[in-house]
């Protein structure tokens, strides 16, 4: 009898766990997947923000390929420590749309003062890169 | 001896204070983690610096905006030079540190490259954040022109943005 009367609820229980598996947010982009988007939006130009003036190690750095593959240049340095930070968190837009504010910034310690230089860039629950969202990060 | 100017002893005044302080100390903005480099960031709290990509951008936004980049300070200078020929006339002035191959003194531009550092110079000793003891350090130019090892670095100044 009382075996009978759990059955409802496990029932219940169940069902409540379905739903709301059904209503959990798309997974964020792996560091992967984030870093594939950076480097296929490579040609976005230097201009896309003030942030990003100036910020190539060279004058004729003029995309994000060249800044990226400046920030690259400087892991050759194996007495560093280098590494690639990632970051990602969901946002919502005044419109409703949501999106992934994505964080790549690519560690370079070569003595005492670190260089952490990066991009911040939204991506489309779908995976697209928007490149007008496209921020050149870091300071020294 | 001549007297010391009145402006020059209160920006002693001034970075004395900042003595072994961590940057927390002067931004408002939760741009303080210690991954991060400041020096930059230190020296545009003290003189005011906001252009460029700052701590406010970076951060929090709550407080004062100070500016975060090297090259973006050196660009902003009024004149630059190397700091061993530096003009009488110049008695406070900033110091950068960084390889001279980054520097372009005709066009008063520095390539965003890892290696350059700045500080305050004022009254024989220059004023700056030590990134790797994480608070304000002085030294005497002598001692901050080996900021770096190796060869071919130089050591800069320039006249305080306006």
């Amino acid at each position: 009898m009382r075996r009978a009367a759990v059955r409802p609820s496990v029932f219940l229980l169940l069902l409540s766990l379905s739903v709301a598996a059904s209503c959990t947010a798309t997974e964020p982009p792996t560091p992967k997947q984030m870093i594939a988007a950076l480097l296929s939006n490579g040609d976005v130009p230097l201009t896309v923000d003030p942030s990003c003036k100036g910020v190539g190690s060279g004058p004729s750095d003029a995309n994000l390929r060249d800044y990226i593959s400046g920030l690259l240049e400087n892991f050759l340095d194996a007495s560093a420590k280098n590494s690639i930070a990632v970051k990602v968190v969901p946002v919502k837009l005044p419109s409703g749309e949501r999106r992934w504010q994505c964080q790549i910034e690519f560690v370079h310690v070569p003595g005492e003062d670190p260089f952490r230089y990066g991009v911040s860039f939204q991506m489309k629950m779908n995976g697209t890169l928007v490149r007008k969202s496209v921020r050149c990060i870091g300071a020294g | 001896m001549s007297a010391v100017p009145e402006r020059l002893m209160l920006l002693y005044s001034r970075l004395e204070s900042c003595l072994n302080k961590h940057i927390s100390a002067f931004c408002q903005n939760g741009f303080t983690g210690d991954h991060h480099n400041h020096c930059a960031h230190f020296v545009s709290h003290i003189r005011g610096f906001t252009f460029g990509y700052t701590c406010k951008v970076a951060g929090t936004g709550s407080g004062d905006a100070a500016s975060l980049r090297v090259h973006e300070v050196f660009v902003r200078c009024g004149d630059a030079g190397i700091f061993s020929d530096r003009p009488d006339s110049v008695t406070d002035c900033l110091a950068f540190v960084t390889k001279s191959s980054a520097v372009n003194l005709s066009t008063r531009t520095m390539a965003n490259i890892p290696k350059k550092h700045i500080g305050i110079y004022n009254l024989g000793s220059v004023y700056h954040y030590s990134n790797a003891n994480h608070f304000v350090i002085k030294q005497s130019p002598e001692d901050f022109s080996h900021h770096y090892a190796g060869t071919g670095f130089q050591v800069y100044y320039g006249t305080f943005p306006p």
